[in-house]
């Protein structure tokens, strides 16, 4: 009984173990196959496509953020700053956010001035997140949107490129885009320098789109752009400025090109051309209009390039000034060619056939020239070769090598057509005359400053002597002689000796002369018995008159005169005067520079500063003065831009133009000057800028 | 003797009535859980939910122990009691509840919430185990099945309502594993499974349909059951996932953009998917160690919304690399054994159909959660049993556990007593 009980119980269970071991084995199954799809899953995703994810998260939550280098300044051989940086300000909007588009705009038009139809449309156009509504305002304008609170309306800080002088220098200083690249002149050619090497910081960007810090993320620290001192002296390249375009609107030239050139260093004073532009107002600007055609035009040079005709002459001793020459009353035939001279003469000194340009008497001591003499003059003095100046575009020009010269083309050469040059090569030339025979190369940037306060200079670099002392001599009493009596009389300055050269030269058109169009150019240097400035004055196709003397030379003589009006000859001495005896500091010019950036400065020049209350002002005076001797651990004063004292409307009437436009410069105000020497009306336009009237 | 002296030797420690495994395995999940949460609320002026979570930790361990020890009688006396009152409360969430994402599903007091659904898991699984477990009854009876059904559909309905796709799911989860564990008809079972998942794939493309149908009449075929059952089967299949596509394509865009995005995630990267786009990122850029704890990039800059409460995964995930993410499957699955192991071990049927449920109810949770944040399965609202923050389902969860003790203790009372 107890027997067959167990067997039944055994049955039953046997039973029931069989279908308990089936449903076990199901039940196992069914785990195991969703454990084993979740871990195979999580298996793919966490290891072999662990890159692939990890990458993408990377990219998701590292925001690069650019650490933005200060770009440099540009300031002039005086100290003066042209070019500088002020943090402005810049609008955006979100349209997709932005739901009170109109009320915006019409407060940013009540408030900034700005158009609100474009602005509406600008917003409308998008179909994007983001749009710019303006950049670069100045940090003014902010006063009138820094209330507005509107979900989608973007305001940035941003650094803006200020130009104080501008339009003056704009196309030797050029200027840069809204993202503070260099577009032109010296802002592009040495763009790499200016504006540093921006660092950036690797941060945490979270879900929300906030940017953190994290400690052991890279860093890499911004590399403040370096800081250009150009030779350009502001003040004379504003009496160029002005004087070429009130000589263009008489002349009704096409263009007009002026150079200024230091003989001794080659640094280039002043270079201008006419039609120019303004670099704060880069919208209706023409390309034409940013050429510095200074250094980017060729030309055939025509009488001017007696001197460097006669120069070789006489350095070669195949001639001398008091040699009579033959002038063939105009007109000599050679060959097929004939040569002919505006105003005939007879037979003339030498000195006196540069006086009065003889074509005929020039194409002769041309062609007594040795052919491979003149060809090394004229590549001794520059020509055919591009001198390098620190602004790009310049051409090479042409001059023929020795073995190319025919009897014919030196004839033509040697007054100045058959080769083409810039204005750069003509003025370095003369320069070197000037400088008793030893040519300087031309350049434009002084020196570059760094962060520290460093400055390296770019000192003056002497090419060759191209001619002896005594025939540098001789020619420049010839070119004497061409403002006292010849062809350069308008270049006369009343108490000093002029020494230039004027020059008529028919215009290349479509591969013939033209005769209608002619360049009519002076070139000369000032004070002719230990010049100070080379100067070159060339126009394009002038209207009416049209030879060098009648309308190039008195631009010229203009310009030396307002310079002399506002810097007596004796003032530039002082730029030279870098040397420092040891127990005194040259005061370095503070002014348009952060409290807190001059700091490091001042400590590595051994000066203190004094009134330093806050550090992220920007200074706007100083005392003493830059380029001032200080004593070792002097003093200097400085005074800050305080913003709550609005640039109030400083009178500068009555004051010298130099100093006016450097107090107007220090409060931030900007001017803009007609005519020369003392202030006698100021007007005001708005507050920030002011148009000065001077006689 | 050798009996004697085991049944002498349990007789002497009285801790042999209590399930280590089940309870550390559970402490264990839990303690990850906090974890979890601490780093994925870290810093962000969200503590809180750490502190309340660990509260609710406090609550559901003594729950857990209370249910423990809690007689036999005591927990099937009050079965209907309990789902009636659970009932109303689905009933009046409906009414007073606090909405939040769409569902109304939670009643506020003061600074917590409690969510109904989640008892009501509890509540209609003690019920059935508490029928189905009286002498004389049987799910193959009519009477009895539509009593189970009654049981299930009463709160499935009303979950559904607030609407809360993803809890009423589990319920119904539940009932299959009930269904299977009482010997329902495996083919009609399988047929019951069956029918959504392959009404899914054949949304996805005729492809899948034809590879879905095809598998379903194969496997149904090796079931051997009665020809015409499942030739109806496969033809309810066959027609139900012929016609879907065109229902849907028939549906109002945005209903047809809701079950597009509902399919594929990726094609809607900054809703829907946006989750499970970011939640594949913190896990798949975890690698094999992971990134550390509070190192989680993903985590730490909270690209996971709600990170604390679905998609807890990605937390060790992300912090212990594959590692951890393993860990946590092994944990989850440990429980889910032990349950599975105690259903088999009851002798009481009460007992094993309650447990056999848990293991339905927690395999459930966590399949579809990990698969959910691993991009494998749609995006339902179902919390990580024991991880995700939530005080409902965390007590609930433990609730189930101290059952689960409660199973084991009298299994061994029940073993010494013999």
């Amino acid at each position: 009984m107890e027997e067959e009980n167990n067997i039944e119980n055994f049955e039953e269970e046997f039973q029931n173990s069989k279908k308990r071991l089936y449903k076990f084995w199901l039940i196992l199954l069914f785990i195991s196959i969703g454990f084993i799809a979740v871990i195979v899953r999580l298996f793919i995703i966490q290891i072999i496509d662990a890159d692939k994810y990890q990458l993408q998260a990377k990219r998701q939550h590292e925001a690069k953020v650019p650490l933005r280098a200060e770009r440099g300044n540009i300031y002039d051989r005086n100290g003066n700053l042209v070019a500088g940086t002020v943090m402005g300000v810049s609008l955006a909007a979100d349209p997709t956010i932005l739901k009170e588009k109109e009320k915006l705009c019409s407060i940013l038009e009540k408030s900034v001035g700005l158009n609100s139809i474009e602005l509406l449309n600008k917003i409308k156009s998008t179909d994007g997140a983001f749009v710019w509504l303006a950049r670069g305002l100045i940090p003014d304008d902010l006063i009138g949107i820094d209330s507005i609170k509107l979900n989608g309306f973007i305001k940035y800080i941003e650094p803006r490129r200020n130009y104080l002088y501008s339009p003056i220098a704009s196309q030797i200083i050029g200027c840069t885009d809204v993202d503070n690249k260099g577009l032109s002149g010296i802002e592009l050619s040495f763009d790499t320098l200016l504006s540093g090497k921006s660092g950036y910081m690797i941060m945490q960007r979270d879900a929300t789109g906030h940017i953190h810090p994290t400690a052991n993320l890279p860093v890499i620290e911004a590399l403040h752009g370096k800081s250009i001192i150009i030779t350009i002296d502001i003040e004379l390249q504003r009496i160029i400025e002005y004087e070429l375009k009130k000589g263009m609107e008489r002349t009704n030239s096409l263009s007009g090109t002026v150079i200024a050139l230091e003989p001794s260093s080659g640094e280039i004073l002043g270079m201008a051309s006419y039609p120019s532009y303004d670099q704060n107002d880069l919208k209706n600007v023409q390309a034409m209009a940013m050429k510095n055609k200074a250094i980017t035009d060729l030309y055939e040079p025509g009488s001017t390039f007696k001197t460097i005709t006669a120069s070789a002459a006489i350095d070669k001793n195949i001639i001398t000034p008091t040699k009579m020459c033959n002038g063939h009353l105009g007109l000599l035939d050679y060959g097929k060619y004939q040569i002919k001279d505006d105003h005939p003469i007879g037979i003339v000194s030498f000195a006196d056939a540069l006086a009065y340009s003889s074509n005929v008497i020039f194409s002769q001591v041309g062609n007594s020239i040795p052919d491979a003499d003149f060809a090394s003059y004229l590549s001794n003095f520059g020509f055919g070769k591009r001198w390098g100046v620190e602004l790009s575009g310049e051409p090479a020009g042409r001059i023929k090598k020795a073995e190319e010269l025919t009897p014919a083309s030196k004839r033509f050469m040697s007054f100045g057509y058959g080769i083409s040059v810039t204005p750069l090569q003509m003025i370095t030339a003369y320069s070197a005359i000037a400088n008793r025979g030893v040519l300087m190369k031309p350049h434009i940037v002084k020196a570059t400053i760094d962060n520290n306060g460093d400055t390296t200079f770019n000192n003056p670099k002497t090419i060759r002597r191209v001619i002896s002392e005594n025939s540098a001599d001789t020619i420049t009493k010839m070119l004497i002689g061409v403002v006292e009596k010849g062809t350069g009389k308008s270049a006369q300055i009343e108490g000093y000796k002029v020494a230039g050269k004027t020059g008529t030269t028919q215009k290349l058109v479509n591969g013939s002369y033209a005769t209608q169009s002619y360049y009519a150019s002076f070139i000369g240097f000032f004070p002719a018995d230990r010049p100070k400035i080379a100067l070159l004055v060339l126009l394009d196709s002038p209207q009416g008159s049209y030879y060098g003397g009648a309308v190039a030379a008195p631009i010229f003589r203009d310009i030396l005169i307002d310079w002399l009006a506002v810097n007596p000859i004796t003032a530039s001495e002082k730029v030279n005067g870098s040397k420092s005896r040891f127990d005194s500091v040259f005061v370095p010019d503070l002014r348009g520079l952060y409290v807190r950036d001059v700091l490091k400065i001042v400590q590595n020049l051994k000066l203190k500063l004094q009134n330093v209350f806050d550090t992220n002002s920007v200074i706007i005076s100083q005392n003493p003065k830059p380029t001032s001797k200080i004593k070792l651990w002097g003093k200097i004063d400085i005074v800050v831009f305080d913003k709550s004292k609005k640039a109030e409307l400083t009178d500068v009437r009555g004051l010298t133009l130099r100093r006016a436009i450097t107090i107007l410069n220090n409060s931030g105000i900007k001017s803009r000057v007609i005519g020369t020497g003392k202030v006698s009306e100021q007007l005001w336009s708005g507050r920030k800028s002011c148009t000065l009237i001077c006689k | 003797m050798a009996e004697q002296q085991n049944i002498f030797e349990l007789r002497k420690s009285p801790g042999q009535f209590f399930d280590w495994q089940t309870f550390l395995l559970t402490i264990m999940s839990i303690t990850l859980g906090l974890i979890s949460i601490y780093s994925a609320t870290y810093d962000a002026g969200m503590s809180t939910y750490f502190f309340k979570q660990l509260i609710y930790t406090g609550v559901g361990i003594g729950v857990m122990l209370v249910l423990m020890v809690m007689p036999e009688r005591w927990l099937q006396a009050y079965s209907l009691a309990f789902f009636i009152f659970i009932l109303l409360l689905l009933i009046s969430v409906l009414i007073f509840g606090r909405t939040i994402y769409g569902t109304k599903g939670w009643f506020q007091i003061g600074s917590i919430s409690i969510q109904p659904s989640e008892f009501a898991k509890l509540a209609s699984l003690n019920l059935i185990a508490t029928h189905l477990s009286r002498k004389g009854t049987d799910i193959k009876t009519f009477r009895d099945f539509g009593i189970v059904l009654a049981i299930i559909f009463a709160p499935f309905i009303l979950i559904l309502y607030e609407p809360d796709f993803g809890t009423a799911t589990v319920i119904l989860a539940m009932f299959i594993g009930i269904l299977f564990w009482t010997g329902f008809d495996l083919l009609l079972l399988f047929f019951v499974i069956s029918l959504p998942i392959i009404i899914l794939l054949s949304l996805v493309s005729p492809i899948h349909f034809v590879a879905a149908v095809s598998v379903y009449s194969i496997a149904a075929a090796l079931m051997r059951k009665k020809i015409i059952l499942t030739f109806a089967t496969i033809l309810i299949v066959f027609v139900a996932g012929y016609t879907s596509p065109m229902i849907v394509d028939n549906l109002m865009p945005h209903q047809k953009n809701r079950i597009d995005t509902f399919l594929n995630p990726d094609k809607d990267p900054l809703g829907k998917g946006y989750n499970v786009i970011q939640s594949k990122l913190a896990v798949g850029s975890g690698g094999i160690m992971g990134k550390g704890f509070l190192h989680g990039t993903q985590t730490q800059l909270r690209y996971i919304p709600k990170q604390w409460t679905d998609f807890i995964y990605c937390v060790p995930s992300e912090e212990f690399g594959f590692a951890g993410g393993v860990f946590v499957i092994l944990l989850l699955s440990g429980i889910i054994l032990k349950a599975t192991k105690s259903a088999f071990d009851s002798e009481n049927k009460y007992y094993s159909l309650l447990s056999f449920g848990i293991a339905s109810v927690f395999f459930y949770h966590t399949i579809i959660n990990i698969g959910m944040v691993l991009g494998l399965m749609p995006v339902m609202g179902i919390p990580l049993p024991f991880m995700s923050y939530g005080g409902s389902a965390l007590i609930v969860n433990c609730a189930f556990i101290g059952l689960l003790l409660n199973a084991y203790r009298s299994q061994k009372i029940k073993v010494q007593n013999k």
